[in-house]
């Protein structure tokens, strides 16, 4: 099937993107076309929104300072964050690392440890909701076992509220660092390990001087999205506690929400929503950067 | 002693991750009385599935499921769609230019929905998208491109360059040896990132809970999450648990079934080291 | 430097196929020995079990007259380079070289002392600072090699250190290695599928085939004298030709003549006539001629065929013919100055150049 081969007139064509811009000049007329659906898809549904709501936001932003509530919520959220997140990465890399090893059924146990990761969080958090319910939960049961009195107001309280959240948190979102986590211990060669091995080491020095040196590119990636995700984190602490008894486990998101569509307050909203997003930008790839260090090696 | 230690941990893994919706199983077989009784049993003393029944008939539960699988088809067909063509382009251009562009891509994927909501909810509104498909099919397709555009771009990077000269030797033009070459070769690795947007669409709560306002148009976590009874504090656990294991056991199975193939479309697009 | 004993070594992975069938080998005090072998024959599970990176199933392995078997690497004293030279990518060179000694807690002032003279040997004093990824092929080899240098080990493992490196840089780096390793007076077993390599560089050679020993000698010893039809195809390049002995009329089952042993003469002249050119590396001039006839004669005894030119293949200073006549095809050498004219020749095998196996491939003594 041979046909004759189209000779495709580059230069033309090129010239006439040249005075778009510097860096269009290189992208060929082809590139363009199979990268527009994408652009434009995330244009429409996500700059332009942004970008028209901008001027409502920047003209509330006065408000912001009026919030008594602005900063215990961004502070409740940050501790949020500063909980689940160590925690998420421990596990996560304790994981990754049982998991790397050959084992006979080790499908079947990745599937097990890539489960919470991939239920519906809004559903399980009503999961643990009802596992936490004060009278007829599953820890009363646990408890009734135990002749214990089950009744207890896990959710009722704020620092059990916020620390479940945390659990539950922590839960549904180690498996993704789980999969980071492996795919960088899968890039590392085992032929270091044993290099290291007949240098004279054991296994945990061999974690400490090998593996993870060699992981922080993959950490540095787990903890940019992970703090991102924390930071803005809804589906969770709405479900569970709907905000928080006495506001504890009331996060960011819950906040701009409450603010938008129980209060009706559009443009306060729309403020808090440019600094929401401004802050953690700005956290996450400070942070980013700083466990990525300087790459000098790779 | 490292054997069992091993063992231990690993038994400690399964059982951590399944824990929490053993409960809701549990709890989806008992009947009403046993399930509002305290203390509550561990393990129901009488079987009853009229848990089961009661959510499809005094809930539209059929009806969450049916609109959470169009707007999952539809926004997963959308996001492999723009995003491995946008993919391709990405892993053919000097790689100083891509990876430009593909950190802007990564920038618009980080941005939790719930934390735009005014934005999204606004532009909804307005375009009149509120309580319809494609303005759910629209924002999930654009949440979760980055995510498609990262793994795919990385794997047609792993493609061999020869293959397309070759092609375009033998005449084909770009497009054709997108299409007719490049895609069907490709096929695991689409699936696989296929798979993982189906999930987030699915599973996705924010957008939905804001979009949909009509309960008939409600997806599934949502419709759980607003199950409510038939005073104001009441909420049907029973029902509750059943919506729960019918929304969770298919996941579970395919999870079982994909995990290969899910693992490997996550990290085709991490860590290079 | 100590000696390597290896007493009825096994190894199987699957616990259905052995890949290594109860291998004995002693390495004395200051050899280095190459392992030789194609790809599969358990030379690099050899090496890795004396390494202690894998278990053995059965066997003993003693280092300086100590049974290893149970001990971790770290305690073997030992150093190994990899093919691959697994640098840590992370860590300058400087710290690669110094890990071992980091690990043995040895004083910051004696590191530095032992690695600068240890680069300082192997000429990468400048890269001490760089990074791996900064260094070319032959300058991460180095590394390698100052890495297990420097801990002055009581045996060296090297595991196809050559094999990424291109043509030239072998051919120098082989030459290099052969000096570190005389003036170190180290004890080394070197894995090696080049043969080259292997007959160059190394005290002893054992060639190893499937799991099991074809035969352990000097590389004068395996070249001259195969103790195996495999031994004897395997080393040598180009390859020794093997046939039925039946076919210049030899009892033998298999004989077997290297190329450049084989004689070439001019079909249609008598055998010892002027045109009778080809053998071991020749003379020179146009009275070169005559002095390989005489050679020659000197050399006849040996059976003759007439066959069939198929291809010249130019080799530099030298030409490869390849003859066939039936279903027999051979390989000879010929000066690319002196070629022997003619799409026929005759064909001889002396008999003092002619190696001959019995039907189990073993080696029949003259």
């Amino acid at each position: 099937m041979t046909r004759t081969p189209r000779v495709r007139p580059a230069e033309g064509r090129i010239r006439r993107f040249r005075s778009a811009g510097g860096w269009i000049r290189r992208l060929g007329p082809a590139e363009m076309l199979f990268l527009a659906p994408a652009v434009l898809l995330l244009t429409a549904v996500i700059l332009l929104p942004v970008v028209l709501v901008l001027p409502t936001g920047l003209r509330h932003a006065s408000l912001l300072a009026d919030d008594p509530l602005l900063l215990p919520i961004a502070r409740n959220t940050l501790l949020f964050a500063a909980a689940s997140l160590p925690l998420e990465l421990i596990l996560g890399t304790l994981s990754a690392l049982l998991l790397d090893r050959q084992f006979r059924g080790r499908g079947v146990v990745r599937s097990f440890a890539l489960l919470p990761w991939a239920l519906p969080t809004a559903v399980m958090a009503m999961a643990w909701r009802w596992i936490f319910n004060d009278t007829y939960g599953m820890v009363s049961a646990l408890a009734a076992l135990f002749g214990a009195s089950g009744s207890a107001a896990w959710l009722g309280d704020p620092t059990g509220a916020f620390w479940i959240l945390v659990a539950a948190d922590v839960w549904k979102t180690t498996p993704f660092v789980t999969v980071l986590v492996l795919a960088g211990l899968q890039s590392i060669p085992s032929e270091l390990h044993e290099a290291m091995e007949v240098d004279g080491a054991g296994p945990v020095r061999r974690f400490f001087w090998i593996t993870l040196p060699l992981l922080r590119p993959a950490l540095a990636i787990a903890i940019v999205f992970r703090l991102i995700q924390a930071l803005g984190i809804f589906d969770l602490p709405w479900v569970l506690t709907g905000g928080g008894p006495a506001n504890a486990t009331r996060t960011i998101a819950i906040h701009i929400y409450d603010q938008y569509f129980r209060f009706g307050e559009s443009g306060y909203g729309a403020a808090i929503t440019l600094a929401a997003a401004a802050g953690m930008f700005a956290l996450a790839g400070g942070i980013g950067l700083l466990v990525r260090g300087r790459r000098r090696w790779a | 002693m490292k054997r069992i230690g091993f063992a231990v941990s690993v038994i400690c893994l399964i059982l951590l991750s399944t824990v929490p919706f053993l409960w809701p199983l549990v709890t989806s077989i008992k009947s009403e009385a046993e399930i509002s009784t305290a203390p509550p049993t561990l393990l129901p003393r009488q079987l009853s599935v009229s848990a089961y029944q009661e959510i499809f008939e005094q809930r539209p539960f059929a009806r969450y499921i049916l609109n959470s699988f169009i707007v999952a088809l539809g926004s997963t067909a959308l996001a492999i769609a723009a995003g491995s063509a946008a993919a391709y382009a990405l892993s053919r251009m000097r790689p100083a230019r891509a990876g430009a562009i593909e950190a802007i891509f990564l920038l618009a994927g980080l941005f939790p929905p719930a934390v735009l909501l005014v934005p999204l909810f606004t532009a909804a509104r307005v375009l009149q998208a509120v309580d319809s498909y494609w303005g759910l099919i629209l924002a999930h397709a654009a949440f979760n491109l980055p995510l498609a555009v990262w793994s795919l771009a990385s794997f047609f990077r792993g493609l061999p360059r020869d293959l397309e000269d070759a092609a375009r030797i033998d005449g084909f033009s770009r497009l054709q040896f997108y299409r007719r070459i490049l895609l069907p070769l490709s096929a695991p690795a689409v699936a696989a990132a296929a798979i993982i947007v189906f999930i987030f669409s699915w599973n996705e709560f924010v957008i939905a809970l804001t979009f949909m306002q009509r309960d008939a148009m409600r997806t599934v976590p949502v419709g759980i999450a607003m199950l409510s009874g038939t005073s104001a504090y009441e909420v049907p656990w029973g029902q509750v648990s059943a919506a729960i294991v019918l929304t969770t056991l298919p996941v579970v199975i395919a999870v079982l079934a994909l995990q290969r193939r899910i693992l490997g479309g996550l990290t085709a697009g991490a860590v290079k080291g | 430097m100590a000696e390597l004993i290896i007493r009825d070594l096994i190894k199987s992975y699957d616990k259905k196929r052995l890949v290594l069938q109860g291998l004995n080998l002693e390495v004395a005090d200051g050899e280095l020995l190459s392992v030789l072998g194609p790809s599969g024959c358990g030379k690099s599970t050899l090496l890795r079990l004396i390494a202690g990176l894998d278990k053995a199933d059965g066997g003993e392995i003693r280092i300086d007259g100590r049974r290893v078997n149970d001990l971790a690497p770290k305690d073997r004293d030992i150093a190994m380079v990899f093919q691959s030279y697994a640098l840590y990518p992370h860590m300058s060179v400087f710290d690669n070289i110094a890990v071992s000694m980091r690990l043995r807690r040895v004083g910051a002032e004696e590191i530095r002392r032992k690695v600068e003279e240890t680069a300082r040997r192997l000429e990468i004093e400048p890269y001490l600072k760089r990074y791996p990824r900064m260094l070319s092929g032959g300058e991460r080899q180095r590394v390698a090699l100052a890495r297990a240098l420097v801990r002055d080990p009581k045996l060296f493992l090297l595991d196809e250190p050559l094999s990424n490196l291109d043509a030239l840089l072998r051919e120098q780096a082989r030459a290099q290695l052969s000096v570190l390793f005389r003036e170190a007076r180290a004890t080394a077993v070197y894995v090696t599928h080049d043969q080259l390599e292997a007959l160059s560089m190394s005290d002893r050679v054992g060639v190893l085939n499937r799991g099991r020993w074809e035969q352990i000698g000097t590389p004068e010893e395996i070249y001259a004298r195969p103790a195996t039809a495999f031994v004897a195809a395997f080393v040598g390049s180009p390859r020794m030709n093997l046939f039925p002995g039946s076919v210049i009329g030899d009892a033998a089952p298999t004989v077997g003549c290297r190329p450049e042993d084989v004689l070439l003469l001019e079909s249609g002249e008598a055998s010892g006539g002027s045109a009778a050119v080809g053998g071991s590396s020749g003379g020179a001039g146009a009275k070169g001629g005559r002095t390989r006839v005489e050679r020659s004669r000197r050399q006849s005894g040996g059976m003759e065929v007439e066959m069939e030119v198929v291809l010249r293949e130019p080799l530099g200073s030298r030409r490869l013919l390849r003859l066939r006549r039936g279903d027999l095809e051979i390989a000879a050498l010929e000066e690319a100055e002196q070629p022997v004219a003619g799409p026929r020749l005759r064909v001889r095998f002396p008999a003092n150049r002619l190696h001959r196996f019995d039907e189990r491939g073993m080696r029949i003594p003259a």
